[in-house]
């Protein structure tokens, strides 16, 4: 599914335009990037939990150059789904 | 920040109510779930993408959604570490399942980058200081971030141990190589290992080192590195240091085992190098080894025979002398004394003998400057065995001639051949206190016994000697003397020297077999019957039944299109063929004048005196009938006459000429026909009827209650 699809459908629903809606829909994932870039952690009842990940650095042994590799740390972004939406994906 | 703050945020910016930017951002979400139901993927340009697996969680298999973030956004996340690169810690080398570690030190110049190449054969026991090892280089490496980590490096730096390391030097003009034992303070071997004047070992002393074939203690000869890797320096249990703005960072504590530091241009491959620096290693602890196993002897140069001989006359030393009669060797002198003599001639040059002869013991220098330059012989062999040596000459005569090269190794050939004389005077002893004589037979058995030892493995003799076989041809000797060869024959079969090879039952011809094989001979073996292809019939009757298949299908299929039509034209245009059936029928059961109408084929009148129609032509469902001298074409049958007079109405509104004719059935029924013309030939016929083909066809339709009306 496309951004584009996701708009369409939402504006549907709602009562804006489609460059209001648009608009909205990139304002909402902004700030989640800006909110996950400075507190780490963001929640959606939805969906479930982003949440940035500090990785110690490690060795790591690499089959082919048959030799042993020290990976630097490392921020991941994780994303956990709720046990809601797993469920609701069962049925 | 929760969900309020978000949609406060969205109605500060876009003037909308709270109550709808909520809503807004509600069916966002919802709709995403909508999608992840149906399994859809989403993406989201700049802030990543949702996928839904399938995935086993506690035992169950169920979907799964997962994220993976944008690049761009990844990096953003990752920006404090996004400068840091994997770095190869601990190289393996499978082949001799050992460990070579590579360790990195920060240069002290920004132009060279070191490596280090530390060789260990205890692959076991380093595993521990591996992950030390790596434990200080990722200290050392991300220190610039994390300054609390050296705490643990301060700490580890009170376990490393002093170990005495020697500093070996070279001259690369007089090939001398001296050594001094120093003990390494830290702080200033940081200092020395970058200085030019220790960086002594380059290609082309190693190599003039290793031709000399000189041996010194801990000197690593064999360092023959690959092309373009210059050798800066060797260092022998070092213990290193690296130091910045006057702190330790970093301290490397190394083990016994010897290192070599190399330096790295910027076109050189780091995974290219590693296998040919550990193949160099191992060489060189095998060139060490070979070359401590020799203990080169020391020599005064007063006895040694100046070079301008040629050493294929002189006999070798090991001819000579018998192995247990070899003389202790002489003390060696001091090595200081050796060094400082390098224009003699090695041993080696001299006896061209790689094994390690032990030197006859010779006497104190003083008394052969006087008498003679070479050992006695009573010295070599001792006072026992000294028959016929002739008389030496006076040693005042030769200690004039000295000087004279020529006259002293004429004496020297002289001696030599009286101890060659000596030598074989002493085997023929040898052979006489063995035993007496054996005879001439043994002589020669004993000679074939040794020959068939000898050519045991080549072919021809095993022929010769396959019905022999010998035990321990060494006791023969030792027996009594036998007379004759069939004597000594017998005593060797009695003692179970020799056995013959006999069958151990009678062989008979193949005829005796043959002949009794009538009767009893059975044959030993049976001819198995061949395994049935079953596969292959199975095939070809597939194949047969295929190809029948494929015929009778072909066959049907030609019968269908060939011979069908006319078959369909009697089933589909009942009407005229029934009719000409029927007709035929009441010919046979009623007069004869009607079957004379029929086969004069003409119009005539019936019974009634009506003129009745008669089919000419069915061409392709198509019937042509012939009323009178004109020609009309059959478009309908009917049984009603309602039905016959609507079809005419029908056929005049579209201007086409019709009429409809009685006829009665084949069971006295009536039936009209719908006949469209007239025409003069049946050709004009033709003609009208292809015109207006798709009007007339529409006409049969339009009544659906006269079943045997088919469409075309």
């Amino acid at each position: 599914m496309n951004k584009n699809s996701l708009i369409n459908k939402v504006r549907v629903q709602s009562s804006f335009n489609k460059e209001l809606s648009e608009k909205m829909f990139n304002f909402v994932f902004d700030e989640i990037k800006r909110i996950l870039l400075t507190d780490k952690k963001f929640y959606i009842r939805e969906l479930g939990e982003f949440e940035v990940v500090h990785r110690k650095m490690q060795t790591v042994p690499d089959v082919k150059k048959q030799a042993e590799i020290l990976l630097p740390p490392k921020d991941k972004l994780i994303f956990k789904p709720t046990k809601e939406l797993i469920d609701r994906l069962k049925d | 920040m929760i969900r309020f703050e978000l949609i406060k945020r969205i109605s500060e910016q876009f003037g909308v109510e709270e109550i709808e930017a909520g809503v807004f951002v509600d069916r966002i979400f919802e709709s995403m779930v909508n999608a992840f139901k149906k399994g859809k993927k989403i993406n989201i340009p700049e802030f990543g993408k949702f996928n839904v697996i399938n995935k086993t969680i506690e035992g169950v298999r169920q979907r799964y959604v997962v994220f993976s973030p944008a690049k761009n956004f990844a990096d953003s996340i990752n920006k404090n570490f996004s400068d840091l690169e994997p770095l190869v810690v601990n190289a393996f080398n499978v082949k001799h399942k050992e460990i070579l570690k590579v360790k990195e030190i920060i240069p002290e110049t920004d132009e060279e980058e070191y490596l280090y190449f530390e060789f260990d054969s205890q692959g076991e026991e380093t595993q521990e200081e591996e992950s030390s090892a790596a434990g200080l280089i990722s200290d050392k490496i991300f220190i610039k971030e994390e300054e609390t980590e050296l705490e643990s490096v301060k700490e580890d730096i009170t376990e490393v141990e002093e170990i005495p390391s020697e500093e070996v030097t070279l001259d690369s003009k007089t090939g001398q190589i001296t050594s001094t034992e120093i003990i390494p303070d830290f702080e200033d071997e940081s200092e020395t290992d970058s200085s030019p004047e220790e960086n002594l070992f380059n290609e082309d002393i190693v190599a003039n080192v290793i031709s000399q074939q000189t041996v010194f203690a801990d000197n690593p000869i064999g360092l023959i590195l690959p092309e373009g890797i210059p050798v800066t320096g060797f260092t022998e249990n070092p213990e290193e240091q690296i130091v910045e703005n006057n702190k330790i960072i970093d301290e490397v504590k190394h083990t016994s085992t010897p290192s070599l530091r190399v330096t790295l241009k910027d076109n050189m491959n780091i995974d290219n190098i590693k296998e040919e620096i550990f193949d160099i290693l191992v060489k060189r602890e095998e060139i060490i080894k070979e070359l401590n196993a020799y203990s080169i002897p020391e020599i005064n140069p007063q006895e040694i025979v100046p070079p301008d001989t040629n050493p294929s006359e002189i006999p070798k030393f090991e001819d000579l002398i018998d192995s247990e009669e070899k003389s202790e060797v002489k003390e060696e002198p001091d090595e200081k004394e050796v060094r400082d003599k390098t224009d003699f001639p090695k041993f080696e040059d001299l006896f061209g003998s790689i094994d390690k002869p032990e030197i006859p013991k010779i006497p104190d220098t003083e008394k052969i400057q006087d008498k003679t330059d070479f050992p006695k012989f009573e010295d070599l062999f001792g006072s026992d065995e000294k028959p016929l040596i002739p008389e030496e000459p006076e040693t005042k005569e030769l200690a004039k001639t000295e000087d004279d090269s020529g006259e002293l190794f004429a004496e020297l050939e002289k001696r030599i051949q009286e101890l060659d004389e000596l030598a074989q005077k002493k085997e023929e002893l040898k052979k006489t206190e063995s035993g007496p004589p054996m005879s001439q037979e043994m002589q020669i058995f004993g000679r074939l016994i040794d020959d068939a030892q000898a050519e045991k493995k080549s072919t021809e003799t095993y022929e010769t000697f396959s019905e022999i076989i010998i035990h321990d041809p060494g006791t023969v000797i030792e027996q009594d003397e036998p007379t004759s060869l069939s004597d000594a024959l017998d005593d060797m079969k009695l003692d179970g020297i020799i056995e013959h090879l006999e069958p151990e039952a009678e062989v008979k011809s193949y005829d005796d077999i043959f002949k009794k094989s009538d009767t009893q001979f059975k044959p030993q073996f049976t001819v198995e019957p061949e395994e049935k292809n079953t596969q292959g019939k199975f095939f070809k009757g597939f194949l047969y039944f295929f190809f029948v298949f494929l015929f009778t299908a072909f066959s049907f299929y030609i019968y269908k299109t060939m011979f069908t039509k006319s078959s369909d034209n009697q089933v589909i245009d009942t009407i005229g063929f029934k009719k000409i059936d029927s007709v035929r029928a009441l010919l046979k059961q009623t007069s004869d004048s009607v079957s004379k109408r029929d086969t004069v084929n003409l119009s005539s009148e019936d019974e009634s005196g009506q003129i009745e129609s008669v089919e000419i032509k069915n061409l392709y469902g198509v019937v042509y009938r012939r009323l009178g001298n004109k020609i009309y074409i059959q478009n309908k049958v009917v049984d009603d006459l309602s039905d016959a007079n609507e079809l005419e109405l029908k056929l005049k509104s579209n201007n086409l000429n019709c009429i409809v004719e009685g006829a009665t059935k084949i069971d006295n029924g009536l039936e009209y026909r719908i006949l469209v013309g007239p025409f003069k030939n049946i050709e004009e016929a033709m003609e009208y009827y292809e015109k207006h083909k798709v009007i007339l066809n529409f006409m049969q339709i339009m009544n659906p209650n006269q079943p045997n009306l088919l469409v075309f």
